[in-house]
């Protein structure tokens, strides 16, 4: 493998192109029918932020820096975190204890809207993982992108080759 | 008894402790990374076959795809050499 990856290569760039939709979608699927099916709010939030590193894939670090806000990302971030804790602080409000279900009968066994605060406490779970885990992998691009020397590209090169070059130029 | 989800079972097991031996003794780093990702993978799909597909789908997406950027990176920004000093 000594060719290393083009930041024009037309087949990542029409994968990451048809990935990426894939990727939201069952992200948000998961998250939204976490109480009723396997995973829920952190697996689904993980799946969803996958699609940073799609985009980067085929775009690179200039692709990604024009489409999305990291300094509104880390925001949002606690955003879910007070959702969260909002939610869980509902029943103590209505007098119970913490993180107690106070929409007793909201639909029947199975269906997406039946189990009253859990679910939007699973949703706040899962914003919340979404944008952080976004958040943590723009801050690993662009901590790689931002590497003296490597500007022109914001492709993982990591072959042998390319690394002798950088370190016999150094 | 041998029944074919006892052999998948059993290859599977088998797998993820083929790619954790190579993870420890191949020369690369980034090749030890990749073995390391391959591991992860396996343990996934014994999850699924121990049914907890609710830990598969996190071992799939922390173990298979966080954990191998975060290991590339590191390994990119540390020299990339992926060698033992000499």
């Amino acid at each position: 493998m000594k060719k290393n990856w083009k930041k024009d290569d037309l087949i990542v760039r029409s994968l990451a192109d048809n990935y990426l939709p894939i990727a939201i979608v069952l992200g948000f699927y998961v998250i939204l029918h976490g109480n009723i099916s396997p995973g829920g709010g952190f697996q689904g939030g993980v799946l969803a932020a996958s699609g940073v590193l799609l985009l980067y894939l085929g775009y690179g670090f200039r692709g990604i820096a024009s489409a999305l806000n990291m300094e509104r990302m880390h925001k949002l971030e606690a955003i879910g975190a007070l959702a969260y804790v909002f939610f869980g602080l509902l029943g103590i409000f209505a007098g119970y204890n913490f993180c107690r279900n106070i929409l007793f009968d909201s639909g029947s066994i199975g269906d997406l809207w039946s189990s009253g605060t859990i679910a939007l406490m699973n949703y706040a779970v899962g914003f919340k993982v979404l944008t952080g885990v976004g958040f943590l992998l723009l801050l690993i691009i662009a901590l790689l992108a931002t590497e003296p020397g490597h500007e022109h590209d914001g492709t993982i090169t990591t072959t042998e080759q390319e690394a002798l070059e950088r370190g016999d130029s150094e | 008894m041998i029944t074919p989800v006892a052999i998948l079972n059993t290859l599977i097991v088998l797998g993820a402790v083929v790619c954790a031996l190579l993870t420890v003794t191949v020369k690369r780093t980034l090749s030890s990374i990749i073995c390391l990702a391959g591991c992860g993978a396996f343990i996934s799909l014994e999850f699924i076959m121990l049914q907890a597909p609710d830990v598969a789908i996190a071992e799939a997406a922390v173990g298979v795809v966080l954990t191998t950027i975060i290991f590339v990176v590191a390994l990119r920004k540390t020299g990339g050499k992926g060698e033992d000093e000499k």
